[in-house]
C-alpha cells in the first residue's frame, strides 16, 4: 500500500535535518536489526511523503545507533519515531505494542499489572512513603524495578543501601505512575502528555523537587522531556564510593564486561560512571565488547518492546550475549532493568553461563558480601 | 546644496518588493533634494548617462544612489562624480538591496526602512568633504608563498614576464602534493613528465630566487609595497656547491628508519635525505633532530668525508632574509583529513587500511614499493575504495573536496592495471564534472564495481565463522548498504584506501594572521568575490590552487595564471591609487599617549616627536581607513576623513 501524505502532513511532520539525508546508507549498514533497506529508504519516502510498508518503521528500537554514524544529522532515529506518530495517529500500531499502549494506558505499565499492586515489593521493607514523612528526595522507583520479578532484587538492594546511607527520601507507592519514556519514543504524544500531566499532579501534591531513579528510561524523560531535578542512583552510589561512605570490602573475582543502556550512553552521554564504579570493585576485572559506548548496540527493549518482547527477526539481545562471550566474560553487567530483563532471557535461550547482573547487584555484594 | 537622488530598481530585486513610486515621491519631499529618477538598472551605461547629465544641468553637488552594496557598485558610481567633474567622495551609496529588499519578508515596512536608509544618506552626503586620491609606486616584484603546481604555475608566469618573483617553500623541495603522484586523471599522463620540467624551469630562470626550508614570518605594508621578512632554515648542504650525486645519503651510517614526510610515512629515510630523486633544488637535507652529530656530537661524518663537492656545512645557520615586493600570490595548498579521527575506520588501527596519498606513494615508480601495490607483504586481491570520507559529513567537514570521486577513480584504474585485484568504489554521490570527466568515469565503469553506498564500519571482528576464517588470512571486513540494492553486505578486503576531505595546509591560520587577511568558514582563503575576483584576497593580495579551495590540478593552473595576471596588471600600471578614506591626527588635542599604536591591525602608527612634543603620526599608505584608532584615542584626536563626528552624528539622527 503506498499512503501518500499531504503537505500539510508534512509540515506537522517533517523536521529539521530530514531533508539533509543523502541515502548514503550508513544508517541501514549500522542498524542491528535491519531487514536491508530500513530505515534508510523510510526516511526517503518520509521526505517525498510516500510511504510504503509503513509497519516496517517498528523495526526500530529508538536506540540512536543510526544518529550516530549519520554524516548528515539526519537524526534517523526521529524519522523513525515521525513515522511512528504518523502511524499511531492513524491508528495503525502493530499488536504487540497497541498491547503496551494500552496496559500503560489502563494499568500505568507496560505489563498490565493491577495498580493496586505497585508498592506490594516494599511489604517487608521499612521503606518511607511521601505520606508519612518529610523527604529530600523522591525515589521514583519505575514499572520494570516496582513489578517484574526478574529486577525486584535490584529494587530492594536499592531500598537497602538509601536507608543505610540515610538518605532522605521516600517513595509514591501506588500513587507511582509511568514516566512514559518509552510511550514517547513510540509516538503516542497523547498518551504521554497524559502521564507528564498527571506525574506533575503528583509530584505538586507531595511537594516533590528532586527525584532519584536507578530506570535509565525514567531518567531521560524526567531530565530532557519533564526538566526536572533528576539523579540517577549510580550518580549517587559513585559519589559516596569516591568519598567513602561506601566501602567495597568483598571482593568479585571476575571477568565482567559493561552493555551501555541507550538511554543512559547514546541518549544522555554517561558512559563512564558505570565502568568507574565498576572499576573500583576489588577482584573485577572490565573488558569491552565489540560494540561498546557510542556504538553499543541496543538490547531490543526500547520503544515498548518490553512487554512482549522484540517482534523483529534480528534478536539484538542475543547479538549481545554472544559479543560478550567473544570477550570471554563471566558477567555482563547492566545498568538498565530493561537491559536486564532482556539480557537475561537472551542468556537463557543461548544456553550459556553469563551471567547478567545490575551494577547494583556487583556493589551490593562488594559491600556486604551477599545478594548473589 | 543640491543633492540628486538615483533609485535603481534592480530589476526585480528591488523593484519587484519595494514600492518604488513611493520611494521617489518620498525622496522628492527631503530637503536640498533638487531631482530624485528611478531607473531600471543605475550601473547601465543609460542609467550612469542619467547622473552625469544631471550632474552638467542640474548643477548638483552631491549623490545618492539607492542601490545594492557599495562592496559592487560604488567605484562604478564615484568613477561617475569626476568624469562629471566633481568630487567622487561627494557620492553616498544607500543600500537597499542587501540590507533591506533582500531580506526582508514585510513589503509595507521594509519600503519605510528603505525611505530612512535614503534619507540618513541625504543627510550624510551633504557632510561629506572632497577628498583626493593618492597614488603610490608599485614594488616591481612578486612574492609568491608556496611552491606546488600552482605557485610553481604562477612565479613561472611572472617571472617570464621579465618580473622578478621570490618563491617561498616550506618543505626541503618545491613540487607539493602533485609530485607524489604517479598519474594524473582524467588524461592518465604521467605526473613527473608534465611537473619536473616546470620545476626546473623555476630553479632555473633567473628572474626567481627560490627560498625552500623557508617561511614567511612578517609582513608590513600594504598594496605595491610590501617588506617581507623570510625565515631561511639551514639545510646543511650547499646548494650551489651539491651536484645531487647522493654520496653522502649512501655514506650515512644511519639505517634509513625515519617515517618518511614526502612517503606519507610509508616509506622509510635516514637523517640526510632528499624527498625524491627529482627534488627541486636537487639537494639533499639533513635533519638536526634526527642526525647523530647534532644529536651525540659523535658521528664518523662519513657524508662530509665523501662529499666531493666539499658542500656539506654543519655551521649553516637560520637567516631571516628581507624583501619588498608590490604583490603577494598565496599558494599554500592543502592537506588531507586525518582519517583516524573517524574510528569506525580504523585508519592507525588496522595495517589494511590506507589513505590515498599513501597508495599514490606505493603506485609511484619512484616511491616506497618502486610502483607496486602492496598489503602485508603481498598483492591485495580484494581492494577497496571509500569516497567522501571526512567530506560532505556533518561531524567532520562539511563541504565537498571535489576531487575525490575522481582521483578515486583514477587509483581503481590504476590498481586493475598493476594487480589482479578485484576493486570496488564505495559513493554517494559521483561528481566527475570536468572536462573529459565523464567520459573517464564511463572508462573505469568497466573494469570496477563501482557501488552507491557509504561504507559505515571497517572491522576485524567477524560476525561467523566464514568471517573469522577471512580475518585470520588478514583482511578486514566492510560494511556498508547497496542503496540501489536495499542491502547491506559485509565483504572482506585485503585493503581499503580511504579518500580523506582536502583541508588547508597547516599553519594557514598563522599565515591569515600574518598578512591581515580572512579565512572562509573552512578556513581556506576568502576571496573577495566568489565569482568576480575569484582569486583577490586583499588589495595586493591574490590566491591560487587549493589554498582557496579543494580543485583539482587543471583549476589550480588556472587560478595560479588568474592570479598571476592580477599581480603583472598592477605592477605593469607602476602604480595603486590608495583611498584617501584613512584616519589623521589633530595634532593638537593629540597627547602621545600612544594608545592607538598596538590596536592598529596594520601597524601604521607610531609616535613621534613634533616640534618636541610627543604625537601619534600615521603612515596613510599603510592604514586601511578602519577606523579601531579613532574609537580607542582617549582625546579624540584622531579622526576618519570620511566617518567624522558631524557626519556620523548626522547620519545617525535622521536614522531616529
Ligand atoms: C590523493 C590525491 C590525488 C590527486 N590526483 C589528482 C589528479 O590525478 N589530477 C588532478 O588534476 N588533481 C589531483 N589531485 C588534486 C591536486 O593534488 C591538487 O589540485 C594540486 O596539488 C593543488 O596544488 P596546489 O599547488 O594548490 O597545492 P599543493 O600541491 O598542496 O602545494 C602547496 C605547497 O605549498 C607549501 N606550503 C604550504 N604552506 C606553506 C607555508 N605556510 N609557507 C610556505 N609554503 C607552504 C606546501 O609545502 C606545498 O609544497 C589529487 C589530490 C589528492 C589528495
Ligand atoms: S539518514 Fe543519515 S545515515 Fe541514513 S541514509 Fe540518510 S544521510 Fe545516510
Ligand atoms: S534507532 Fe536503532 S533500531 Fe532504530 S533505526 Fe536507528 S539503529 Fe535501528
Amino acid at each position: 500500500m503506498v499512503e501518500v501524505l499531504s503537505e500539510s502532513y508534512q509540515n506537522k511532520f517533517g523536521y529539521e535535518g530530514l531533508t539533509r539525508c543523502y541515502q548514503c546508507g550508513n544508517c541501514t549498514a549500522i542498524c542491528p536489526v535491519s531487514d536491508g533497506r530500513f530505515p534508510r529508504r523510510l526516511i526517503a519516502h518520509l521526505r517525498w511523503g510516500r510511504i510504503e510498508r509503513f509497519d516496517e518503521v517498528w523495526l526500530c528500537l529508538q536506540c540512536k545507533l543510526c544518529d550516530e554514524f549519520c554524516p548528515r544529522d539526519t537524526n534517523p532515529s526521529l524519522a523513525m519515531q515521525t513515522l511512528k506518530r504518523i502511524s499511531v495517529e492513524n491508528g495503525s500500531v502493530p499488536p504487540h505494542i497497541g498491547e503496551f499502549l494500552m496496559n500503560v494506558y489502563r494499568r500505568r505499565n507496560p505489563w498490565g499489572h493491577s495498580r493496586m499492586k505497585r508498592g506490594e515489593w516494599m511489604k517487608d521493607l521499612n521503606v518511607p512513603t511521601v505520606k508519612d514523612c518529610e523527604f529530600d528526595w523522591l525515589w521514583f522507583v519505575g514499572c520494570a524495578n516496582s513489578f517484574d520479578s526478574r529486577v525486584l532484587g535490584v529494587t530492594e538492594k536499592i531500598a537497602r543501601i538509601l536507608n543505610e546511607l540515610e538518605i532522605s527520601y521516600a517513595v509514591l507507592g501506588r500513587d507511582e505512575g509511568c514516566c512514559g519514556n518509552d510511550v514517547k519514543r513510540i509516538g503516542e504524544d497523547g498518551l504521554f502528555e497524559l502521564l507528564m500531566e498527571e506525574n506533575f499532579k503528583v509530584f505538586k501534591r507531595y511537594g516533590v523537587e528532586r527525584i532519584i531513579t536507578h530506570s535509565p528510561h525514567c531518567y531521560n524523560t524526567f531530565k530532557n522531556d519533564y526538566n526536572i531535578e533528576v539523579k540517577l542512583f549510580l550518580e549517587l552510589l559513585h559519589d559516596f564510593i569516591n568519598d567513602g561512605s561506601v566501602e567495597l570490602k568483598h571482593e568479585f573475582k571476575k571477568v565482567v564486561t559493561y552493555h551501555d543502556s541507550c538511554f543512559l550512553g547514546r541518549y544522555n552521554n554517561i558512559y563512564e560512571l558505570p565502568r568507574e564504579i565498576l572499576r573500583s570493585v576489588p577482584g573485577l576485572k572490565l573488558v569491552e565488547m565489540r560494540s561498546n559506548r557510542r556504538t553499543s548496540i541496543c538490547c531490543g527493549g526500547g520503544a515498548g518492546n518490553i512487554a512482549v518482547g522484540y517482534q523483529g527477526k534480528v534478536q539484538p539481545s542475543i547479538l549481545r550475549v554472544k559479543e560478550a562471550l567473544d570477550v570471554n566474560a563471566d558477567v555482563l553487567a547492566v545498568a538498565c532493568p530493561f537491559c536486564k530483563i532482556m539480557l537475561e532471557e537472551a542468556s537463557k535461550s543461548v544456553n550459556c553461563n553469563l551471567k547478567v547482573l545490575d551494577v547494583v547487584d556487583i556493589v551490593y555484594h562488594s559491600m556486604y558480601g551477599e545478594g548473589l | 546644496m543640491r543633492v540628486g537622488v538615483y533609485i535603481c530598481h534592480c530589476g526585480f530585486n528591488i523593484a519587484g518588493f519595494l514600492d518604488i513610486d513611493e520611494l521617489v515621491r518620498y525622496a522628492e519631499s527631503l530637503n536640498d533634494v533638487v531631482i530624485v529618477r528611478d531607473y531600471r538598472f543605475m550601473c547601465s551605461n543609460p542609467g550612469q548617462e542619467l547622473i552625469r547629465d544631471d550632474i552638467e544641468k542640474l548643477n548638483l553637488d552631491r549623490v545618492v544612489v539607492a542601490a545594492c552594496s557599495p562592496n559592487l557598485h560604488e567605484a562604478t558610481f564615484r568613477r561617475v562624480l569626476s568624469e562629471s567633474g566633481l568630487n567622487p567622495f561627494f557620492l553616498q551609496i544607500a543600500n537597499i538591496r542587501e540590507q533591506c529588499s533582500w531580506v526582508h519578508s514585510d513589503k509595507v515596512k521594509a519600503t519605510e526602512k528603505a525611505k530612512r536608509i535614503i534619507r540618513s544618506a541625504v543627510e550624510r552626503v551633504k557632510h561629506h568633504t572632497a577628498l583626493e586620491s593618492k597614488r603610490v609606486n608599485v614594488i616591481p616584484r612578486v612574492l609568491v608563498i608556496g611552491g606546488g603546481i600552482a605557485g610553481i604555475s604562477a612565479s613561472l608566469l611572472i617571472a617570464e614576464a621579465g618580473v622578478e618573483v621570490y618563491l617561498v617553500e616550506r618543505e626541503p623541495t618545491i613540487g607539493g602534493n602533485m609530485a607524489k603522484f604517479d598519474k594524473v586523471f582524467p588524461t592518465l599522463d604521467c605526473a613527473a613528465c608534465i611537473l619536473t620540467p616546470k620545476m626546473t624551469a623555476v630553479k632555473e630562470n633567473p628572474n626567481i630566487k627560490l627560498y625552500t626550508n623557508s617561511e614567511v614570518v612578517e609582513v608590513r605594508g600594504s598594496v605595491g609595497n610590501f617588506k617581507v621578512k623570510i625565515r631561511v632554515k639551514p639545510r646543511f648542504i650547499d646548494e650551489d656547491a651539491c651536484t645531487g650525486c647522493m654520496e653522502c645519503v649512501d655514506s650515512c651510517l644511519y639505517y634509513p628508519t625515519i617515517p618518511s614526510k614526502f612517503d606519507e610515512k610509508i616509506g622509510f629515510r635516514k637523517p640526510i635525505y632528499m624527498p625524491f630523486p627529482q627534488a627541486i633544488p636537487n639537494t639533499p637535507i639533513i635533519n638536526p633532530d634526527e642526525c647523530l652529530y647534532f644529536i651525540t656530537n659523535k658521528c664518523p661524518m662519513y657524508c662530509e668525508d665523501v662529499c666531493e663537492a666539499d658542500a656539506i656545512n654543519f655551521e649553516q645557520e637560520e637567516r631571516i632574509e628581507e624583501v619588498e615586493v608590490g604583490a603577494i600570490v598565496i599558494a599554500t595548498g592543502y592537506k588531507l583529513f586525518d582519517p583516524s579521527e573517524i574510528s569506525e575506520y580504523g585508519y592507525g588501527r588496522y595495517k589494511n587500511v590506507f589513505t590515498a596519498l599513501q597508495v599514490e606513494r606505493m603506485l609511484n615508480s619512484t616511491g616506497p614499493t618502486g610502483g607496486r601495490i602492496v598489503v602485508n607483504g603481498r598483492e591485495p586481491e580484494r581492494v577497496a575504495i571509500v569516497h567522501c570520507v571526512g567530506s560532505r559529513d556533518e561531524r567532520y567537514r562539511r563541504y565537498c573536496s571535489r576531487v575525490c570521486c575522481m582521483y578515486s577513480l583514477k587509483l581503481a584504474h590504476l590498481i586493475k592495471e598493476r594487480t589482479n585485484a578485484e576493486v570496488y568504489n564505495f559513493y554517494i554521490d559521483m561528481r566527475a564534472f570536468g572536462k573529459g570527466y565523464e567520459e573517464f568515469y564511463r572508462s573505469v565503469l568497466e573494469e570496477v564495481k563501482v557501488v552507491r553506498g557509504k561504507v559505515a564500519e571497517i572491522t576485524d571482528i567477524p560476525m561467523n565463522d566464514d568471517e573469522r576464517r577471512e580475518v585470520e588470512r588478514g583482511r578486514v571486513i566492510v560494511v556498508f548498504e547497496d542503496t540501489l540494492l536495499g542491502r547491506v553486505e559485509r565483504i572482506p578486503f585485503d585493503m581499503v584506501i580511504l579518500s580523506p576531505a582536502i583541508e588547508p595546509s597547516d599553519g594557514t591560520k598563522e599565515l591569515a594572521r600574518i598578512l591581515k587577511v580572512s579565512l572562509d568558514e573552512n578556513g581556506f582563503f576568502r576571496e573577495i568575490h566568489p565569482k568576480l575576483a575569484p582569486t583577490v584576497v586583499a588589495p595586493g593580495i591574490f590566491v591560487c590552487g587549493c589554498a582557496q579551495g579543494p580543485k583539482d590540478i587543471q583549476d589550480s593552473v588556472a587560478q595560479a595564471e588568474s592570479a598571476a595576471g592580477q599581480a603583472l596588471s598592477m605592477i605593469n600600471r607602476g602604480f595603486v591609487e590608495l583611498e584617501p578614506t584613512t584616519a589623521y591626527v589633530d595634532e593638537e588635542k593629540c597627547s602621545g599617549c600612544g594608545m592607538c599604536v598596538p590596536v592598529c591591525p596594520f601597524q601604521a602608527i607610531e609616535v613621534v616627536s613634533v616640534n618636541g612634543h610627543v604625537r601619534a603620526r600615521i603612515d596613510e599608505s599603510l592604514c586601511m581607513g578602519c577606523g579601531v584608532c579613532a574609537a580607542s584615542c582617549p582625546s579624540r584626536a584622531i579622526r576618519h576623513r570620511l566617518f567624522e563626528s558631524e557626519t556620523i552624528r548626522a547620519e545617525i539622527l535622521s536614522l531616529l
